[in-house]
Parts: C-alpha cells; structure tokens; sequence
C-alpha cells in the first residue's frame, strides 16, 4: 500500500473525511431534491425497458405511427340481456368519462380548464362514417365495385338499370329522390358499402352493437354495446394511469346504479399496466421489506449490537441515495424495474459492512483505522470487479438494463465511500466479544473442507462426477429469447381482453405489412396488387384480418378506369336508362355535367387524409419527410396463426416488408444473451489477469474458478429443472460473478485468518439470498429468472468459496 | 401470433358497414320539404290505455296473409311506381313480402335470416342479427308487419315514439277507425325516416312512409285472411332451391 493512501486513511483524518462525506451525502440530497422537483419521476412503462431495434428510417417511423396509433386505447364492452340496457349503459358510461377529471392536481385545477382522463371517446363514429361519405360522394365517378366494372365491360349496362328498378320499387331501400339525380343506377352505395368489411356489429342509437349468441339453445342472446377511448397521457404514466382508473371507475359506478346487473368487460394497454404496477409495488415493498428485516436479523444475530445495524442502516441508505440520484441525474427518470433488481443493492452493498465487523471482531484490538487498512485492499479489488461485472450488464441494449447497472455501480461507490469515509468516526466504538459467531463460522468452514474426500482418486471421481453433472446439464439447456415473456398478464384481465377481441372479431397484432414505393402512384399500385394475397392469406387461414388503405385509397389507374367505364352510361346510354327507370328526363344535363366536371377528379393520399373521412387513416400512410423520398404504407395484422409461413408469403415480393418488432427485439435479446455470456467469460479472464499481480498465476486461477464453476452448475441446474435460458439469466450471471468473486476474494485475501471472513461471506449470502431468493418469487418472469439464477449461483458461490483455504495454504507452503 | 402488449387493435379506423348504411339512409343531398299533412296526428301523444285499446281493437292472430298494393311516390319520377303483391305472416315463421307486379322479387324474413329473391331468381342470404351485410331498413320492415300483425304495440312503443289518433265520429260503434303515427327513436332512422303512419281499424289498413327529402310510398292492405296457414303457405318460407351459401353472403365466421 502507498504510504500516502495509508497516510489519508489513517486516524488523523478521520474528522476530515467525516466532513467530506457529510459533504457528498449533502450535495447528493440536494441534487436528488432539485431532480425530482425538476420532473423526473418513477417510470413504470415495460416499453422503456426495452432495446432500440436498428430499422430503416421509413420502418422505423411507421413503427412509430403503428404505436401511437395503438398506443393509450382502451375497449369497454357493457353486455345485458336487454338491448336497451347495453346501449343505455354505454350512453351513460360515455358522458361521463367526457366530463373532466375531478382528481387533477390542485395547481392545474386554478391555473387550467379542466380535462377529461379520455380523448376520442366514442362507440359508433358517426362523424367519420358522415365524412366518408361527403368525401367518396364527391368521388363516385372514379369508383366501381368489382361487379360492376365487370357489368360495364361486358357493356352489359341494362343489368346495372334492372337492378336499379328493383331498388326503387323496395319502399325500404336507400333510393331515394335525391340520390337518384346524382347516381341514377344507384351505383354509389354499393361502392360505400365496400368500403367497410362486413361484421358482426349493427348500429342502434348511435352505439355499435354485437349481438352475443346465446351458448345453449334454451338460452335468450345477449347484447354487447361497445365504447372506445383513448387516455390522454400514456397508460404507464402512473398519475395518468390514476386519473384514468378513477374515470373508468365514477363511469362504472353510474353505469352500475343504472342497472345493477349489467357485466362491464374492458380491454387495453391500461389495464396491462395498472396490474404491472400494481405487481411491482407489491414486490418492491414485500421483497424490500422482507429482505431488510432478514438482514436486520442477521445483523442482531451476529453481532448482539444495534451499532452494526445502525452503521448497516446508514451504508445501504447512502448506497440507495448515490444509486437513485446518479441514475435519475443520467435518465431523467427511474425505472420502476430499476427499484426492484436494485432491492438486490442492499445484498452487497451492506457485505462491505459485513466484512468490516468480522474484521473488527476478528480482532478486537485493532482500531477502526486499522481494520479498515487491513480490508482496503479486498474491498477495493471487490469493488472494481463489480464495477466490471455491472459495466458488462450496462453494455445491454436494454435502457432498463442499463439503469440497473449504472443504480447498482454507483450504489455500490456510495457504500464503499461511506466505509472509508464515514466508518473511521461513525462505526469507531468497540463491539462486545463476539467470539461465539466467529467460532461457529470457524467450524462450519472446517465441517465444508472436511467434506473435500482426502485421496485422489476419490477427488478424481469428484471431479468426473461434477463434469458429467455439468454435461448433462448442458445438453437439458434451451434459450427462450421471446420478449413476450417480459409481460406477466393476470388471467382475469387476458380473459376479458379476448372476450371483447372475439366481440370486435379479432385484433390486431404487432406485425405488421410496410409497401414502399418511390411516388404514391406505386405505393397504391402495390397495394391493390398485395389485395389478392391478402385475401388469400386469410382463407389459408394465416391471417384473420387485414387492414389496408387499397380499399380508400384505389391506385390512379383503376380510378382512371373506372371514370372511362362510366363513360358508357353518362355518355351512350343515359336517355334509355332514364327512360326505363321513368326518371325525369330533365335531370339529364346536370348528370352529364356533373360527370364530366369529376374527369381526374382522383382520391390522393393528400385529400383524403386532410379530410375528415381519411384522418384516422394518417397512420397508415407514410409520405417521404426532409431527406427522403420514398412513399409508404402500412397494412395492419389481425389474428395470424403462423407467422413463419406468412413472412415466406411475402419475401418474394420486393416492396412489401414484413415488420415484426416483437420478432427483431426477441433476435436481438437473444444476440445479447450470447454477448452477455461471452463477456462473462471476459470479465473472469480479465479479473484473472487483475488478481495475478496479486496472487500469482496459481491462487488467481482458483479465485476465478470459484466464481467460474458456480455459473457453470448454475446453467447446469437450470438445464436439468428445464427453465430455457434468457438475457436475464446471463445478466443474473454477471452478478453472480460480481458478488462470488468477492467471496474469493476475501478469503484469498485473508491467507489463514479466515474465521472473520468465513463469518462476513455467511452473513453476506445469507443477505443477498434473503434478496434475492425473494426475487425468484416474483410473478415477473423476466425478475423470477434474475432471482432464480442469483439464488443458485450465490448458492454455489458460498458452497464452493471455504476450499480456497486449502489452495491459500499450498501457495503459502510453497512459499 | 398474439402481440406483446395488449394494444388491442386498430378497431377505430375499422368502420362497419351499418354504420355507412345508415349514413347512406339518412344522407340528403339536396334539401327537401317534408310532408304536413300529419302535424295534427303527430301531435297527440298516445297513451298507454288509448295503446291497450288499440291492442284489444286489433284482435291480434298468430298468423295472417293477404295482398298490397304500393305506390312510391319519388319527386323525380315522372309518375309513381306502383306494384302489387302479397304477403304472408306467422308469429312462428316470419314474413313473407311477395311483389308480383310489375316483376317478381321477394323478402323473407325468418330465423334471423334475412331471405331476398330478385326478379332473375337469385337468392341471396344475411343471417338478420349480421345487421352489416343486411339492410338496416330491409330489416326493419318485416319487424314492424310483426309487431303490428300480432298487436305487439308494446314492442314498437320501444322502438318509436307514437302518437295516436281515433276517429271521433264512429266512437261506440266498433269497428273504430284509427291512425298511428311513428317517429323512430334512433336517431338515425329518425333521419331517413322521420315519419310513418299506420292506419286500420280491426285491421291495418295501410301504411305511409315518409322520408325527409319528400319522396313518400304508401302501401295498401287487403284481403287480410287470419286463418291458420297451409302447408303450403308454410313451405313458401324455404324457397327452393336452397342456393350455395356464397362466401361474401355468408356469417363471417372467425378463426379458431
């Protein structure tokens, strides 16, 4: 050690450095008060936690658009075996969620009107359904349906007039005087019409309606009146979130007084994230609580003294203060998920403390000072590595992940500052005789290498034994890389998803078709030629549905066509087509007026989405921004069953992409489960190459191989008990190694004064599995499988750590 | 291939097709005057005893048949259309709307099947209850001829508001001539047709729709024969042949 190091931690600048941490714990508080004053706050959105996908800039947008589109909707169906109760119930529950909210913060409630929880609330759109039809009115030269384009070709014109005949004489038909002298062969509704695919919802008063068929044949149907709206701010804000739970709920309620009887089913992103909230606090503050009370017991039980505990209090909270201001000053936020693998801070930030008593009751004479002279250097390396091992974790393309790793880094700097800093004045009094805890550390180590068979041919067979262990469960290991396993979706709230998803015949899924094209002109051309497959797809039953723009946005051709088409009616043959349905005659030259006026009167993507009919179509079009030029469009998914077979569909064709963003994330976190293990790999060999100057060749070899093997078994163990292997796993792994080699490290450290150390390694995997034995418990997967190789791992680590002493021993005897 | 989070679907730009229909309905493109001749009738709001009375009047079967006449009268027509056909209801089977002259087409309603045969004979199917593939309006006239047939009034008071009027001369002596005036309460029926009068006395007699731009059609009903139906009568509600269920008619049906 340098002199001068020795110099600043020894007892003359005790005060000093009490001061400058009293100084840093202050700066930091301050930091975090200005930070959080300035926004920043707990973010629970999952989606936040997810990797950035490299993607053209044009894919990339209509990601974007197909997001935002989805993104914040929520779906109410109120069902009752009386029409009129389902429609009055969504009447009722509509005008309320349009009142504003009553529980805005009190600042917003002076300073500005006062919004609703919901936008674009609404069940039957009747104002877009009128908008169409102004708008494709006006275009209903260039429209034909496919029957009578076929009709006109064959000039087969007098087909067109008798079945216009027919419609007139049916009292309940749409003809009508008014339509009758604009579209004298009713032409027109047919071509309206094919604009909506045909489902199972009617209209009444205003609300969409499913007729529910009755299960049995005894049984009456029942009704289902449905409401859409969309929440103002993200559903993962957790104050939007409130705002639009207390909503739905005074909604519910008034809904409910109606009628007492009435069943309310609900769909969407918010409900998803308010059961993911509520999850994660529940095991943010049961795992945090549980884990704080074990170690607090842990404490009481070693060391029959409430200093420790205290001294513990005050490592982990200045741990957390570092953690939590550091990673908001990086974010701007912090993540929800950040909290929860952070719980795992306390583990190891408070074995720093744990390391420092054992010494200290290892030796009972030394001084504060000196102990911590004496651990300096184990912690320091401690640190360092763990440093590396979160780095490695940071590398992960996750923002969540890397949240973790800078909470956790800077957490651990927090509490290794508050050792060298706060220790020497805080923790300086003496602790009483705690020989009896050390002594049962001593035994246990000398029970562990008792265990370790004495001849080698039975260390041989040891030795073979865990090899065949580590090959069988290597050949059990499968990965699982699909990010849908992230969500944890309670049964209740999937089970009323897909009742309104069968209501509303499918939905839509993530993947999604992208046409692109180099003028509007191809985009709309592909699109009418994609139309056939599509159909195609469905009746192969790949798909369940589509949504594309060919329907509204016909390609200029086909419009083109159709005008010329039309041509034999308002320039050949009107006279006789009046004369046979005994129309007025005198109608005759404002029609062929009209006709002639609508000559490249087209539907472009411009006018139709800057009308009212096409503005919920603006996200599934894409026209080129600065520094583009090509043209774009999305078709949307419903209902695919295989997805493989349908990308092979659509490979072939040049302007079609089929995006899968669920797919390219689930590649990618796979791609860094791989990284991730390599750089494991890295890190030991590096941590190798560290400890060598130390140890020599030999002792660092059996320092790393501790941690080495543990991760092996634990792969090993995971193999065999069949959970396929994630990112999270291999991010588990990393940790696993962090706090091993600590374990190694102290007792490589130590030579042959291990009763201290053996006590601080119990105490410390006894904390960290407190911490982390409860994460295996979480409902989260993703969480569940971090906990469950933690547990293992540290599990092996403290198992496999007390026979670096028969190593110590050689060196020292070779020595 | 679920989707990773639940953004449930883009249902929002989805439009369906009754929604378009009923915009076609109510769709004017000119403006028109309508007709007023009814303001008096549709003044007196009925009550519930008149709506008993009219109940007990109408001494309703179970089954009737018999003939109409209509007549369209649509403002840009040179002259009204005028046809002729029969019809045939039953509470357990349904209607049937015959036209005869001047070309045959009919509509039969039964089952929740919506049953439509034009004047080259094809048929075409819409299960009733898939109110996107099925006129709205085609819909709505054998569900009145139900309820009106068979007295329910109480069925139509839940869909129209009405109003009633009796003829105050014959009063005593049955039979008593009536006039029901109906106002759709769905606003959007409302809008295509804003009124319709019903007129009878043990019978109905006829029926006026009127719609907002000023075309209006009247239909005529006599020879109204309550008897039970025969097995042909009966057989007429299954038109043969049964046509193939083509795929654009048929219920959607969705994936498993």
């Amino acid at each position: 050690m340098k002199p001068s190091l020795n110099r600043f931690l020894s007892h003359n600048t005790a005060k000093l450095r009490l001061f400058i941490w009293l100084t840093l714990i202050a700066i930091t508080l301050a930091t975090g008060l200005v930070l959080w004053q300035g926004g920043a706050r707990v973010q629970s959105d999952i989606l936040a936690m997810l990797p950035k996908v490299s993607e053209s800039p044009m894919t990339q947008r209509a990601m974007a658009q197909v997001e935002q589109q989805l993104a914040n909707r929520i779906y109410l169906g109120f069902i009752s075996g009386n029409e009129q109760s389902a429609i009055d119930a969504a009447k009722t529950a509509m005008a309320k969620l349009k009142l504003p909210s009553q529980h805005n913060t009190k600042k917003s409630t002076q300073n500005t009107a006062r919004k609703s929880a919901f936008i674009d609330i609404s069940s039957a759109d009747m104002a877009q359904a009128e908008a169409l039809n102004r708008y494709y009115f006006n275009h209903r030269f260039q429209l034909l349906t496919n029957e009578q384009q076929q009709l006109l070709e064959r000039g087969q014109w007098q087909q067109l007039t008798q079945a216009a005949l027919e419609k007139l004489y049916n009292a309940f038909s749409y003809a009508n005087s008014d339509l009758l002298t604009h579209d004298p062969l009713l032409l027109y509704p047919d071509n309206l019409i094919a604009l909506a695919p045909s489902q199972q919802l009617s209209v009444k008063q205003g609300v969409l309606l499913k007729t529910i068929a009755p299960k049995a044949l005894n049984q009456s149907p029942r009704f289902a009146a449905i409401v859409m709206a969309k929440g103002r701010d993200s559903a993962f804000n957790p104050n939007a979130q409130q705002l639009q739970l207390s909503a739905l709920t005074t909604a519910f309620d008034a809904v409910k007084q109606q009628d007492s009887d009435i069943e309310i089913i609900k769909a969407g992103a918010l409900f998803h994230a308010m059961a993911a909230t509520e999850n994660a606090k529940r095991e943010v503050s049961s795992i945090g609580l549980i884990s704080l009370l074990g170690v607090i017991a842990l404490v009481w039980f070693a060391f029959r003294s409430f200093m420790p505990l205290t001294i513990a209090l005050v490592t982990v909270s200045s741990s957390f203060l570092f953690a939590v201001v550091t990673t908001t000053a990086v974010f701007g936020e912090l993540h929800l998920l950040t909290l929860v693998f952070g719980t795992s801070l306390i583990g190891i930030s408070i074995d720093y403390c744990f390391h420092y008593y054992c010494e200290r009751l290892n030796h009972p004479s030394h001084s504060s000072d000196r102990v911590i002279q004496q651990i300096f250097i184990a912690i320091s390396l401690a640190l360092l590595t763990s440093v590396i091992a979160y780095s490695a974790i940071g590398l992960a393309p996750f923002p969540g992940m890397q949240q973790v790793a800078i909470f956790c880094a800077s957490g651990l700097v927090g509490a290794y500052l508050t050792l060298l800093l706060a220790y020497p004045t805080l923790a300086a009094r003496p602790l009483r005789d705690g020989n009896r805890a050390l002594d049962y550390a001593s035994s246990y180590q000398g029970f562990m290498l008792s265990l370790m068979p004495a001849g080698s041919s039975k260390r041989l067979l040891l030795a073979v034994g865990t090899c065949v262990f580590i090959t069988i469960g290597f050949t059990q290991l499968a990965a699982n890389d699909d990010i849908r396993q992230l969500q944890h979706t309670p049964a209740d709230i999937q089970a009323e998803e897909d009742e309104l998803r069968t209501l509303l015949s499918g939905g839509t899924d993530n993947q999604f078709l992208l046409v692109t094209g180099d003028s509007e002109q191809q985009v709309t051309d592909e699109l009418a030629q994609l139309e056939p497959l599509l159909k195609q797809a469905e009746q192969d039953n790949l798909i369940g549905n589509h949504l594309s723009l060919s329907r509204f946005l016909p390609s200029q051709s086909a419009q083109e066509r159709h005008y010329q088409l039309q041509g034999l009616i308002y320039r050949e043959h009107l006279d006789e087509i009046l004369a046979s349905l005994g129309l007025d005659p005198s109608i005759k030259g404002a029609l062929i007026e009209q006709y002639q006026a609508a000559k490249g009167n087209f539907i472009t993507a411009d006018s139709l989405l800057n009308h009212a009919a096409g503005e919920s179509f603006k996200p599934l079009w894409l026209s080129p921004q600065e520094g583009e030029s090509g043209y774009g469009a999305i078709v949307l998914l419903g209902g695919i069953t295989q997805l493989e077979a349908l990308t092979q569909r659509f490979d072939a064709l040049p302007h079609v992409e089929l995006v899968d963003k669920v797919g390219d994330i689930s590649t990618v976190m796979g791609h860094y489960r791989q990284i991730t293990l390599g750089l494991l790999a890295l890190a030991l060999l590096i941590a190798g190459i560290i400890f060598t100057f130390r140890f020599g060749i030999r002792l660092a070899a059996v320092v790393v191989a501790v941690p080495a093997l543990s991760a092996l078994l634990t792969l090993a163990c995971l193999g065999i008990s069949h959970n396929p292997l994630t990112l999270f796993h291999a991010l588990a792994l990393i940790l696993v190694f962090g706090i091993g080699i600590d374990y190694s490290l102290f007792f490589a450290e130590s030579k042959q004064q291990t009763r201290g150390v053996m006590m601080a390694v119990f105490m410390s995997a006894m904390s960290t599995l407190l911490a982390f034995g409860l994460l295996a418990f979480s409902q989260t997967p993703a969480i569940n499988a971090f906990g469950l190789t933690l547990m293992l791992g540290i599990g092996f680590t403290f198992l496999l750590s007390p026979f670096i002493q028969i190593f110590t021993r050689k060196s020292i005897d070779v020595d | 291939m679920k989707r990773l989070f639940p953004l449930t679907q883009a249902r929002a730009l989805a439009l369906t097709q009754a929604l378009l229909l009923s915009v076609l309905l109510s769709s004017s493109y000119a403006q028109a005057d309508t007709d007023a001749n009814y303001s008096e009738l549709f003044q007196h709001g009925a009550s519930s005893a008149e709506l008993t009375k009219l109940t007990t009047q109408l001494s309703p079967s179970a089954q009737a048949k018999g003939d109409f006449s209509q007549y369209r009268y649509l403002k840009v027509l040179k002259k009204p259309l005028v046809s002729q056909g029969e019809f045939v209801f039953a509470k357990d089977f349904g209607v049937i709307w015959q036209q005869n002259t001047p070309f045959a087409s009919t509509l039969i309603l039964k089952d929740k099947q919506l049953i439509q045969i034009d004047s080259q004979g094809n048929i075409n199917i819409n299960n009733a209850d898939q109110a996107g593939s099925g006129n709205q309006m085609s819909e709505l006239m054998p569900k009145l001829l139900n309820a009106l047939l068979s007295g329910d009034i109480q069925q139509l008071a839940q869909h129209f508001s009405l109003s009633l009027q009796l003829d105050s001369n014959a009063e005593g002596q049955a039979p008593q001539q009536w006039q029901l005036g109906l106002k759709p309460t769905d606003p959007l029926l409302e809008k295509a047709m804003p009124q319709m009068v019903l007129a009878g006395n043990e019978q109905i007699q006829t029926l006026v729709l009127f719609s907002r731009n000023g075309d209006r059609s009247r239909i005529e009903f006599s020879a109204i024969d309550e008897s039970p139906l025969t097995a042909a009568d009966k057989q007429r509600f299954s038109p043969a042949p049964l046509p193939e269920i083509s795929p654009n008619t048929a219920p959607q049906i969705e994936g498993k």
